[in-house]
């Protein structure tokens, strides 16, 4: 199969700048026979299959399934054999027409109730496919035998300096590329621990302003434990001198999300003073996680 | 080394015609380096990157997934054209992956499979197995073109289409004397021109714009130079139907397809309207006030001149691509040298029609229209057409060994940059782009415990705004003015203060204030109330 410079029979008034045929009468049956309408047809089947596996199985599948298949059974059945497209042709082909085939399904399946569902979709990208893949193998037996192939030894000769480069540097590549995919996909951080204080209704609102000396100020504290690791906990609310209040101990499982209402009371009048919530770790000394309230104390009214 | 008449076309691109083995081997050169592209693009920020048309893609996949149809009823939609969100939706189907899985970490790699569909069209364009490598090679170190292919965009599905519909447009020129294999072409030809107008039926028209214009290139240049008629005469029968039913194609598609696209091409007749009311008066209203598309590449890069120097190969490009244009024209008009194939004489025709596109834009942008981005919307286009223009002076080019190294180390270096402009390089950029785990769970925190209605701010621009959208973390919208009235609530984190000290710009001042969540990399602050009635 040619993919190089290839030649032409020219137009009488306009140079083509690419020949007619991609490839020589003797290619053109023998070359493709049907291991690929057959590969296709598996890749098809076998996303439909796999549909309930996981994402890491479904996802070479799928996307093979959805960007490659429907267009390279409609390449197959309009062009055959490679008499008129050559295999790079063929795979651009495969690829532009697959897209272009989504969009005129889409729209189709749009007309139906509930045509965008997942089950429809599969089986509407499936059922097409297999359909021109059908078609494509009635086509290819039809075209006429092509003559006997011709059986070319295999080329001993070592490959030149600058192939053997660019193999080379082909190979580096996707070493390159593959570790880092894999390294992005294999280094992605838990979700942290998540400290946090809310009002009394469990929003971002009504944070305790103004109390009595000794009247107990609620708010809810939360932890949402990473998703990694588990952890026990204690939390506790101090001035800069006393710990006013304290919950615990918390054991939560990864992921896990735990809430509680906390009372707060101040034992001296004043103004702006600083309340910190800490969230302590088992076995840590120094505060995991730390909030902060602002509180003005009112000397309490006599009775 | 250019053919003679009549001489096949295989000296067409200069040059011994490599095998057949060698060029497969190139082609999987430039793949492998566009996948290399492709996973570092996701490796340089773990895949936890994202920006706003990225975002506004992953919301619109959402709709459609939600509501089971491509105008969704709640409104969330592409206004431009349902086929990336459609085929997303089918991707999704099948593989079961997240939206923001598929934008971030796969779709960079699919990228790459641009390269497989942009070789065949620039052989076809140039004749040459060699030009077609050294084109695609070009294409893929440009960092506008890199940019637009990589982020989650509609852009790597519209280009796939723009440049298989070329292809089949040469071939269906090159086989109309064959009326089964004509119609076949013709029939792909306009399968690939809807894909275009469903994906954007702005580019899709366009792209119709631009044919247009290359046929009336093409009469033009029959009345000019003598020796272009023939190529001319070619391209007039076979072209002349192409804009008009592909025309048609975009009327159906506005007018009854996909309404909502319809709004967007309602504006040009308002481009004149606007622009005169710019020119004419002397003091506009503001919504007529000049858009300079420029202004921000100042705040963008920590430097102009890096940013010169990262775009040295779009200069490079234009510069060189131009020279070569008006070379190859002149040539052509004046008969000196051989007459043009019909590849080369449309991707002339196709170079001067994106490039007055490209000028037609900058007048566009001046009236503020159609986002004031238009630019640098069309720019890639342009990209496609100037590569293989330039590939061909390239393999036309015959220096001394010392000096081909050395153009393939420069060719090297400007990759590099291209790369590093693509993908927002922190390092020299100040349009950061990537975002940590725990800011992701404070912005979900906030849309789990806030009220509707209530403001908060995250951010000098709109990083946590699209990262919102991204992951669905709630439906409120933070505010980027860290005064505005209401605004009580602010979102820091490690990468926000890191960023205030590169723009130079105060962080919210927050340390007086109730600090109500914390995972360690973010911190939530609220102003403290200032009355008893305040909540």
């Amino acid at each position: 199969m040619a993919i190089s410079e290839r030649t032409t029979t020219p137009a009488p008034t306009v140079q083509t700048s690419v020949p007619a045929e991609a490839d020589s009468p003797t290619t053109a049956r023998g070359r493709h026979g049907w291991w690929d309408l057959a590969s296709c047809a598996v890749i098809a089947v076998l996303a439909l299959l796999v549909a309930g596996a996981s994402p890491a199985l479904r996802t070479p599948i799928g996307l093979a399934a959805v960007l490659y298949v429907p267009g390279f059974a409609l390449a197959a059945a309009i062009f055959p054999t490679n008499a008129q497209i050559d295999r790079v042709e063929r795979v651009a082909l495969s690829l532009g027409s697959s897209l272009g085939l989504l969009a005129v399904l889409a729209l189709i399946l749009d007309k139906v109730d509930h045509g965008l569902a997942p089950e429809s979709i599969r089986s509407a990208v499936v059922g097409s496919s297999l359909l021109l893949l059908v078609l494509a193998i009635v086509r290819r037996a039809r075209t006429a035998p092509a003559a006997p192939r011709t059986v070319t030894p295999p080329n001993r000769a070592r490959p030149s300096r600058a192939k053997r480069f660019t193999q080379a540097i082909v190979v580096a590549n996707l070493l390159v590329a593959g570790l880092a995919y894999v390294l992005t996909l294999t280094t992605q951080p838990a979700a942290p621990t998540e400290f946090y204080v809310v009002g009394p209704q469990r929003v971002v609102l009504d944070y305790p302003r103004d109390v009595q000396v000794g009247e107990p100020a609620e708010v809810i504290v939360g932890i949402h434990q990473t998703t990694d690791a588990g952890g026990t906990y204690h939390v506790e609310a101090a001035t800069a001198d006393t710990v006013l209040a304290s919950l615990g101990p918390v054991t939560l499982k990864p992921g896990e999300r735990w809430e509680a209402p906390m009372r707060i009371a101040l034992p001296a009048p004043g103004d702006d003073q600083e309340v910190v919530i800490r969230l302590l770790r088992e076995g840590q000394p120094d505060p995991y996680r730390y909030l902060r309230l602002w509180l003005n104390v009112h000397a309490s009214e006599p009775a | 080394m250019r053919p003679s008449p009549g001489a096949p076309p295989a000296a067409v691109g200069g040059g011994p015609a490599p095998e057949a083995d060698d060029a497969r081997w190139s082609i999987s050169v430039v793949f492998s380096f566009a996948l290399i592209v492709g996973a570092y693009f996701t490796f340089r920020f773990s895949g936890r990157w994202v920006e706003g048309d990225t975002a506004s893609q992953a919301d619109n996949i959402r709709a459609m997934i939600r509501d089971m149809t491509i105008l969704s009823p709640s409104g969330v939609l592409y206004s431009n054209g349902y086929a990336f969100s459609a085929v997303s939706t089918f991707i999704v189907a099948f593989t079961g992956v997240k939206i923001e899985t598929l934008l971030q970490l796969i779709y960079p790699l699919v990228s790459a499979t641009l390269v497989l569909v942009a070789w065949p069209v620039y052989r076809e364009f140039t004749g040459s197995a060699r030009a077609a490598t050294v084109a695609t090679l070009i294409l893929f170190v440009q960092p506008e073109f890199l940019f637009v292919i990589l982020r989650g965009s509609h852009e790597r599905v519209l280009r796939v289409f723009l440049l298989l519909s070329m292809w089949l447009l040469l071939r269906s020129f090159r086989h109309a004397d064959k009326t089964p294999l004509y119609a076949t072409y013709v029939f792909l030809f306009y399968l690939t021109v809807y894909g275009t107008i469903a994906t954007n039926s702005w580019f899709g028209s366009s792209y119709v714009w631009a044919l247009a214009t290359a046929l009336v290139g093409s009469w033009v240049a029959r009345w000019l130079g003598p020796g272009l008629r023939p190529v001319s005469l070619s391209t007039q029968r076979r072209l002349l139907y192409v804009p008009i039913f592909a025309g048609v194609l975009a009327f159906l598609f506005n007018s009854y397809i996909y309404p909502p696209s319809g709004q967007t091409l309602g504006q040009i007749p308002s481009i004149l309207d606007r622009l005169s009311r710019l020119m004419l008066t002397t003091s506009p209203d503001p919504s007529t006030t000049r858009y300079n598309a420029y202004a921000a590449i100042f705040d963008q890069w920590v430097d102009i001149r890096v940013y010169f120097l990262l775009s040295l190969g779009t200069y490079l490009l234009l510069a060189g691509s131009a020279a070569l244009w008006i070379r190859m024209g002149l040539r052509w008009l004046a008969g000196v040298g051989d007459r043009p194939t019909l590849g080369r004489w449309l991707l002339w025709l196709l170079y001067g029609a994106s490039a007055l596109q490209g000028a037609m834009s900058v007048v566009a942008d001046n009236a503020g229209m159609l986002g004031g981005n238009l630019q640098y919307r069309s720019f890639p286009t342009f990209v496609m057409m100037a590569s293989p223009i330039v590939a061909i002076g390239l393999t036309e080019w015959r220096p001394k060994p010392r000096t081909r190294v050395l153009a393939s180390g420069a060719l090297g270096i400007l990759a590099l940059l291209g790369i590093a402009k693509a993908t927002n390089d922190p390092a020299v950029s100040n349009g950061w782009s990537f975002y940590l785990p725990s800011e992701v769970s404070a912005l979900r925190f906030l849309g789990d415990y806030m009220k509707e209605g209530q403001l908060y701010w995250s951010d000098f621009d709109e990083r946590l705004r699209a990262l919102r959208i991204l992951v669905n973390a709630s439906n409120l919208t933070p505010t980027l003015d860290p005064n505005a009235v209401g605004l009580r609530t602010y979102l820091i984190s490690d990468i926000i203060r890191a960023r205030a000290a590169r723009l130079g710009r105060p962080v919210p001042p927050v340390t007086g204030e109730l600090r109500i969540y914390d995972d360690g990399d973010v911190q939530i602050y609220r102003k403290r109330s200032l009355t008893p009635y305040q909540d």
